[in-house]
């Protein structure tokens, strides 16, 4: 699922991006907390919270417009810088942790059964729809929220992947009516109680930080929900601090939000401070869409009262890393960047072969594409910073196995298994002629070059094409039957704090379907498979770290695909502005506590 | 002189050199002649001879950078040469105007005929448009263009050639000019309309009193209408006289050919004729001593050192004086003459006249390129 | 007359439904397409694909879909939808042309008040400092892509980030109604940016042009009318030089669309051509479609004004 929001990265990463010199080598402290900071920059974790002053309007600048505004079918980074301003799930993250949810619409954590199968959540009092519904928020709303998310107009690209367990979930998805089924019931206005058919607890109760559980009034948003597709974005209300601006029929498109042209979200007079954790400083959010990525940040950075919410260009981050320190926050844990080869079939088929090629490449010339030890770590294995289990999985060093032991590569070492893999030259001597699909646009294509350079070291025959990414994902990487080789420009990034959300789809054979598949090296190992669907069950968060971290040491083991880039995001701010950026959003800044100086 | 008061126009000797790539080109080379009021003065020469850049010395249009003029030009006592540019503008088109030679191409294709007079008209009178549209009305009538009132509005790719001449000549009649300088007005006609055209000149000079100077290479034009006929070479003018004087007896070898080469429907069938062999020499680089001795049949030695200069020939005084620049004697010339007018070929003229055949060079030279 | 001009414009509406058909292939052989795989987005079912095959007419053959799309262009100027926001793109297309407009108009109005007069005085003082700094600057000028002169501009000249704080920055356009003044001045550098390259072409142009008018027979027979030097060259010369350059410029004006692209996104104005390069990105065909073929409106429409323009010019011309 997430692995296209690595396409809105891709797109994002634009044109002009200079490569980040690693020559700034004086920005990496490693070691510590295993969370790689640069020297004087502020990070999620370490920005203060108590915030400016109160009031006052933040001008935000965006080059890419929003792709869905409506929260049950919100997907994208970007989309959420404006629905968790906007909407308030069941559970949600508070800005420095990616691991552990707070209460939000819920009024205190979940009651998981015994035996797994059962979920009740009681609903926050005294929470109001924004104008024009006005009314209390009940426990029906959040029920409404989630069954339209099977309703064939809103579509909701996580209904299937997370809620499918619940009773009748899978005719929902058939039926595509979105109607009320046996598996969320409401018991009276403050209760909601979620029935699962499988004891999947937990990732069902993880996946409640979604925008889709965010309440939405069935009065008025069910007309809207019989377009197609629907129109409720256009329309929606509020329950967080602020809302779109709309009119007195609650019309938001054209008013609060101009699509490819402006966003503007101001208080929602309905909101009540002491319901809610999120301080609100400003009263209102003026984002602007549009224009050269180099230029807003320049704009940013030299400006006043002004952020940048996407990913800024690498000579935006070089100029606020030199210049502009004080400015720059840098999020770890935005994220992966791997490269998946074909397990099935062809020379990658075996482990050895797989070894070699983890050997020989070179990471860290991989990185430096990307822009340096600023924004990039070393991936050694494949549950990310800030995600339960990392430290259990390795940490930032990872197994120490001999082929993940260089991260510059290693030649001898590729060698060692290549021979072991059957060529006593240590080199490939086999007739295939690899097949690798990467993506277009900086920096995916210099790493996919790089990629193409290290095979044909290793003896290989290349036939090497690069795409666009939303081609190479839909037509070549996620269609099993195009059978490619080597996908290097593939990558990763959780939809909420789980390692199972990072692991999962994309390393669970069962998760392999014949079109939009997300599990590109087509891994299907039977014994990981079974070690998966048995974590998928294990109840609580430390358990379920040690659970997936032991299965992360496997895919280690097996070199199911191989990694190279932990992704670090940078954001930047003007110079009056107190920002803060959520954690488990890639860093991008958070609207509910960001304040003005 | 042509008159005891003071004649019209006096170009006293002009030369004109441009400077160009490949060396300074000696245009006009010295030449002096006058035009009397009323008068017709015709310059006759082939092309290169210089006769069209004199022509448009006169009025100032051959100004520019690298262009060396000196000499005189006196115009109603005022020397033109030495007037500033926004002196000649008001003399042009005004007191001297001029035709020139292609009228297609003289008239600007994207204006209508009238709207072009009308416009020659404003830049010397302070009438209203529609005093000189009628005025322009007038002209076109003046020069023989029928139904004037409807043509008046037309484009010049509309006109034929013969109109378009007159349309030209009565956008040069427009501020009834006290000289009128013709180039080549005929050339770009067939015979009939030429005819016409040199009629209606004669007429319009009667009647307006100008002077006109006709520039052309074909001797046959000016012979009807001319009172007086320059003949330049080289940028020279080699003879001049009153017409008749210079048909009955010209003294130059080159006006000899001139006059052998002109097609005549008098003269017997058989006769053929004769060109002058070769091209005309190089402005940049002209031959030594006599520029036509290349060319000349009676050419003799000492004629590639010596420059003749022009002299009145002997005999009686003529009113205008007859001369001519050529080192042959006179009396061999009017021999040679006689030679040539009885149908000798001018081998024989030579030999007639007592000459030696000798020639200063082998043959005539190759035209310049 | 009429008879050629009724020519000339059935002649451009068969090349419109050309250009159409082409794209309509186009988008439908080319490996980004599968256009109901984009509007389904990211992990769609099959069942959700194939339903939306059905119902973007995907199913049906090639040239029904066209007829369709067609039928839909011609009868109720609908244009279809967009793939992402499922807004009409007639409308989208309506709601920016003033932007768009804004941009091309001022720009050719600058070029040519620029570049003609400077191409004017070049030819009639050629070799001189002013001609040759002018040629020169010219030949910079017209080499320089406008993404990257827009970008230079802005950093040079914008208030919020460059170095001479002269005029506004990128994303300061407002419309005319609501501001006349800020529209006016956020235009300006995007205008200049867009004006300088064709400037420069037309410059030289103009330059060459007049310098052979100068050289004709009639210029002499102007001055010889004893007209002034300035009425020469203005009524006489110009007149007749400006010809082939008021083809150029119904030409130029409309594949300035094109240019306009890189500079409304540059500048961040809300212009056709940012919403071109967004769908291009996204590949939202309908808009793609829909702006193609305003662009080719243009361009068929100018063709036209020109031709008729120019036997209106040249009296010559009418006759052949």
């Amino acid at each position: 699922m997430s692995q296209v929001r690595k396409l809105a990265w891709a797109a994002l990463a634009g044109a002009l991006v200079l490569g980040l010199a690693a020559c700034g080598s004086s920005s990496s402290i490693s070691g510590g907390s295993g969370i790689t900071v640069a020297r004087g920059i502020q990070t999620p974790q370490t920005e203060t919270q108590s915030g400016g002053k109160r009031g006052g309007t933040l001008t935000v600048l965006d080059h890419t417009d929003f792709e869905h505004i409506d929260p049950g079918q919100a997907y994208y980074n970007i989309d959420y810088e404006v629905i968790y301003a906007t909407q308030r799930p069941l559970f949600s993250y508070k800005p420095s942790t990616f691991s552990s949810p707070s209460p939000d619409m819920a009024s205190e954590p979940a009651q998981i059964s015994p035996d797994g199968k059962t979920i009740t959540v009681h609903i926050r009092k005294g929470v109001h729809f924004s104008p024009p519904v006005n009314r209390e928020v009940t426990s029906a709303d959040v029920a409404y929220a989630i069954e339209r998310g099977a309703n064939g107009n809103v579509a909701n690209p996580y209904f299937e992947a997370y809620f499918s367990s619940l009773v009748g979930a899978k005719q929902e998805i058939e039926g595509e009516k979105g109607g009320p089924f046996p598996g969320i019931t409401t018991p009276n206005k403050d209760t909601i109680v979620f029935h699962l058919s499988e004891p999947k607890a937990p990732i069902v109760l993880a996946a409640l930080v979604l925008p889709l559980s965010a309440p939405v009034p069935e009065e008025f948003a069910k007309p809207y929900d019989a377009k197609k597709p629907t129109e409720y974005g256009n329309y929606q209300v509020a329950t967080g601090p602020y809302m779109f601006k709309s009119n007195s029929a609650g019309k938001v498109l054209g008013i609060g939000y101009q699509p490819g042209k402006s966003a503007t979200l101001v208080r929602n007079p309905n909101w009540s401070a002491s319901t809610d954790f999120r301080p609100a400083y400003l009263n209102q959010i003026d984002i602007q869409i549009g224009g050269d990525p180099t230029v807003i940040g320049r704009q940013v950075l030299e400006g006043s009262d002004m952020v940048q919410n996407e990913l800024p260009a690498q000579s935006t981050v070089r100029l606020a890393y030199e210049k502009f320190r004080t400015q720059l926050e840098i999020s770890p844990g935005a994220g992966d960047h791997y490269i998946a080869v074909d397990n099935k079939q062809g020379p990658f088929s075996n482990i050895d072969v797989r070894k070699a090629f983890w050997a020989a490449l070179d990471r860290t010339a991989m990185n430096k594409a990307r822009g340096g030890e600023l924004v990039t770590n070393v991936m050694t294995h494949f549950i990310y910073p800030e995600i339960p289990g990392f430290e259990a999985a390795g940490g930032l060093k990872g197994p120490q196995v001999d082929y993940n032991d260089y991260p510059e590569g290693n030649a001898a070492v590729a060698a060692k298994y290549m021979k072991l893999a059957g060529y006593p030259s240590g080199r490939y001597t086999g007739g295939k002629t690899l097949q690798i699909v990467g993506s277009t646009g900086s920096p995916s294509s210099e790493d996919a070059e790089i990629v193409n350079q290290t095979l044909q070291n290793l003896g290989f025959k290349t036939k090497f094409t690069l795409v666009d990414s939303s081609v190479m994902y839909s037509k070549y990487c996620g269609t099993p039957a195009e059978a490619i080789d080597v996908c290097p420009s593939v990558g990763w990034v959780a939809d909420f704090g789980d390692p199972q959300a990072v692991l999962d789809v994309a390393f669970n054979g069962k998760n392999i379907v014949p079109s939009g598949n997300n599990n590109w090296g087509l891994v299907n190992n039977p014994e990981i498979n079974k070690a998966m669907d048995a974590a998928e069950l294990v109840v609580g968060t430390q358990a379920r770290a040690n659970a997936w971290a032991q299965i992360d040491r496997k895919l280690v083991a097996q070199a199911v695909a191989i990694p190279f880039d932990w992704d670090k995001q940078a954001s930047i701010e003007s110079k009056d502005v107190l920002g803060v950026g959520d954690l488990w959003n890639t860093g991008q800044w958070d609207y509910n506590y960001t304040s003005l100086k | 002189m042509s008159s005891i008061a003071e004649p019209l126009l006096r170009v006293e000797d002009l030369h004109v050199e441009f400077q160009t790539e490949d060396g300074v080109v000696k245009a006009v080379d010295g030449i002096d002649y006058e035009v009397g009021k009323g008068r017709t003065l015709g310059i006759v020469g082939e092309s290169g001879s210089g006769k069209t850049v004199a022509a448009l010395t006169t009025l100032g249009l051959t100004r520019a950078q690298g262009t060396r003029i000196s000499g005189r030009i006196v115009f109603e006592g005022r020397d033109l040469l030495s007037l500033p540019e926004v002196e000649l503008r008001r003399i042009r088109g005004n007191e001297i105007a001029m035709v020139f030679q292609d009228s297609l191409s003289a008239l600007h294709p994207l204006y209508r005929v009238g709207a072009q007079i009308v416009e020659a008209v404003r830049a010397h009178q302070d009438v209203s448009k529609a005093q000189a549209k009628a005025r322009t009305i007038e002209l076109l009538g003046l020069v023989g263009i029928p139904d004037p009132g409807r043509r008046v509005d037309d484009y010049p790719h509309e006109f034929s050639g013969g109109m378009r001449q007159r349309a030209m000549i009565a956008m040069a009649l427009a501020n009834e000019p006290k000289l009128l300088i013709a180039d080549e007005p005929t050339t770009a006609l067939d015979v009939t309309v030429q005819a016409q055209i040199l009629a209606l000149l004669e007429r319009l000079r009667g009647e307006l009193g100008m002077g006109i100077v006709i520039v052309t290479h074909d001797l046959g034009v000016v012979a009807e209408m001319a009172d007086e006929i320059a003949v330049m070479y080289a940028g020279r003018i080699v003879e001049t006289a009153a017409t008749e004087a210079l048909l009955a007896g010209p003294e130059h070898p080159y006006t000899w050919g001139l006059l052998r080469s002109i097609p005549t429907l008098e003269g017997p069938r058989v006769e053929q004729l004769a060109p002058i062999p070769g091209g005309p020499p190089s402005l940049i680089d002209p031959p030594s001593g006599c520029h036509f001795h290349p060319r000349c049949a009676y050419a003799q030695p000492e004629h590639a050192r010596i420059d003749p200069e022009l002299r009145t020939i002997p005999g009686p005084p003529a009113q205008p004086a007859h001369r001519v620049a050529c080192l042959l004697e006179a009396d061999v010339r009017r021999r040679l003459w006689s030679e040539l007018q009885a149908g000798r070929e001018p081998a024989q003229a030579l030999t007639a006249a007592g000459l030696p055949r000798a020639q200063a060079t082998d043959g005539p030279p190759e035209s310049h390129a | 007359m009429t008879r050629y001009i009724i020519r000339r414009i059935l002649w451009g509406i068969l090349l419109l439904i050309l250009v159409t058909a082409l794209m309509f292939v186009l988008f439908r052989i080319l490996p980004a397409g599968e256009p109901a795989r984009l509007r389904a987005g990211r992990n769609a079912s099959p069942k959700v694909i194939a339903e939306l095959r059905l119902d973007l007419g995907l199913n049906k053959s090639l040239p029904a879909q066209f007829w369709i799309y067609m039928k839909e262009v011609l009868l109720h100027f609908n244009l279809g939808y967009s793939y992402y926001s499922s807004a009409p793109v007639c409308g989208l297309i309506a709601e920016r042309l003033g932007a768009t407009l804004s941009l091309m108009i001022g720009a050719a109005i600058i070029w040519v008040a620029t570049g003609l007069p400077i191409g004017i005085i070049s030819a009639l003082r050629r070799r001189s400092k002013l001609d040759r700094a002018s040629m020169g600057a010219a030949l910079v000028l017209v080499s320089a892509p406008e993404y990257w002169l827009g970008l230079i501009a802005l950093y040079l000249f914008a208030a919020d980030i460059g170095k001479l704080k002269i005029f506004p920055g990128a994303g300061s356009y407002v419309g005319l109604t609501s501001d006349p003044w800020k529209w006016l001045t956020s235009l300006l550098l995007p205008w200049l940016v867009l004006a300088a390259g064709s400037a420069a072409i037309y410059a030289r142009v103009m330059r060459g042009s007049l310098t052979e008018v100068m050289q004709e027979d009639y210029i002499r027979t102007a001055r010889a009318k004893g007209l002034s030097e300035r009425r020469v060259v203005l009524r006489h010369g110009v007149r007749s030089a400006i010809n082939p350059i008021l083809t150029i410029l119904g030409l130029d004006i409309a594949t300035l669309l094109g240019s306009a692209i890189l500079v409304e996104v540059v500048f961040n104005i809300p212009g056709i051509g940012q919403l071109a390069y967004t769908a291009i990105t996204h590949a939202d065909f309908p808009i793609v479609q829909g702006t193609v073929l305003l662009g080719a409106l243009f361009i068929v429409v100018a063709n036209i004004v020109v031709d008729i323009a120019y036997a209106y010019l040249d009296p010559r011309v009418r006759y052949s």
